[in-house]
């Protein structure tokens, strides 16, 4: 999955919101960023990168950049 | 040992319940536009009271009650339910939603001896789809229904999962135990 394509589904799916961000953009700064976008967030690694990605390590991401990270 | 606990409602609870309910946050994700008055709600815990195994759970994070777990369409000789889970308040741990969720399963299944459950998801929810399907739902095709959320005519589309797919899949689901308070 490409940057944009990662952007476009955390934007899309994971946070369901309009407003754009960037890979830079602060998980605490993203007010949608909560339990339940946490939960989509592993569902889509599960779908799209089939990965089964550790709690803690979702739990430690700063950034949207940290959360591409993870999928790789 | 987990933060996270369960404890079968009580007369205690009901209030919080209520509240959380009927707020608009979790009332606007259910597939009903009706209220809870306090006397239905009432009358409501006071059927359920008597289930000889807890069907109606209080979530909680170090003692904190943030989320409600209860089972509908409850179909004993068929070991067939409707699992629904919410969590009621906001200022809860990141993976509190992805606890409960899981947690609502494994006990349906575990506990309350379920073969099979199934669910109704707003056709148009693509987050909740996701969601279900990670936990291993699949749909089920020909069993649409239509029903009226804020007053406009919606689908809703309904799914299950069996006891030997959430097996097989669980593994890969990344919780931690929940631990049960009678």
């Amino acid at each position: 999955m490409t940057q944009n394509e990662f952007l476009f589904k955390m934007q899309d799916e994971v946070l369901d919101i309009e407003r754009e961000m960037t890979m830079e953009s602060k998980l605490d700064e993203i007010e949608e960023w909560d339990s339940l976008a946490f939960v989509s967030f592993i569902a889509m690694a599960k779908t799209f990168a089939d990965k089964k990605i550790d709690r803690a390590a979702v739990q430690n991401a700063k950034t949207v950049g940290d959360l591409y990270t993870l999928l790789q | 040992m987990s933060d996270y606990t369960v404890h079968p409602i009580t007369e205690e609870d009901l209030k919080l319940v209520l509240q959380w309910r009927n707020s608009e946050r979790v009332h606007s994700q259910m597939l009903t536009d009706h209220i809870l008055t306090w006397e239905e709600h009432y009358q409501w815990f006071c059927r359920i009271k008597e289930n000889p195994v807890p069907r109606n759970l209080i979530f909680s994070y170090k003692g904190r009650p943030i989320g409600y777990i209860g089972y509908t369409e409850y179909d004993e000789d068929r070991r067939q339910c409707s699992p629904g889970a919410y969590l009621g308040e906001t200022d809860v741990p990141i993976d509190a939603g992805l606890v409960l969720l899981a947690f609502a399963v494994e006990y349906a299944f575990s506990t309350l001896g379920m073969r099979r459950l199934e669910t109704s998801i707003l056709a148009n929810n693509r987050r909740a789809k996701r969601i279900d399907e990670y936990l291993g739902y699949k749909y089920i095709p020909g069993k649409d229904e239509a029903c009226l959320k804020n007053g406009k005519a919606e689908i809703a589309q309904r799914y299950e999962l069996t006891r030997d797919d959430w097996e097989l899949g669980k593994d890969q689901i990344p919780v931690e135990g929940v631990n049960i308070l009678r």
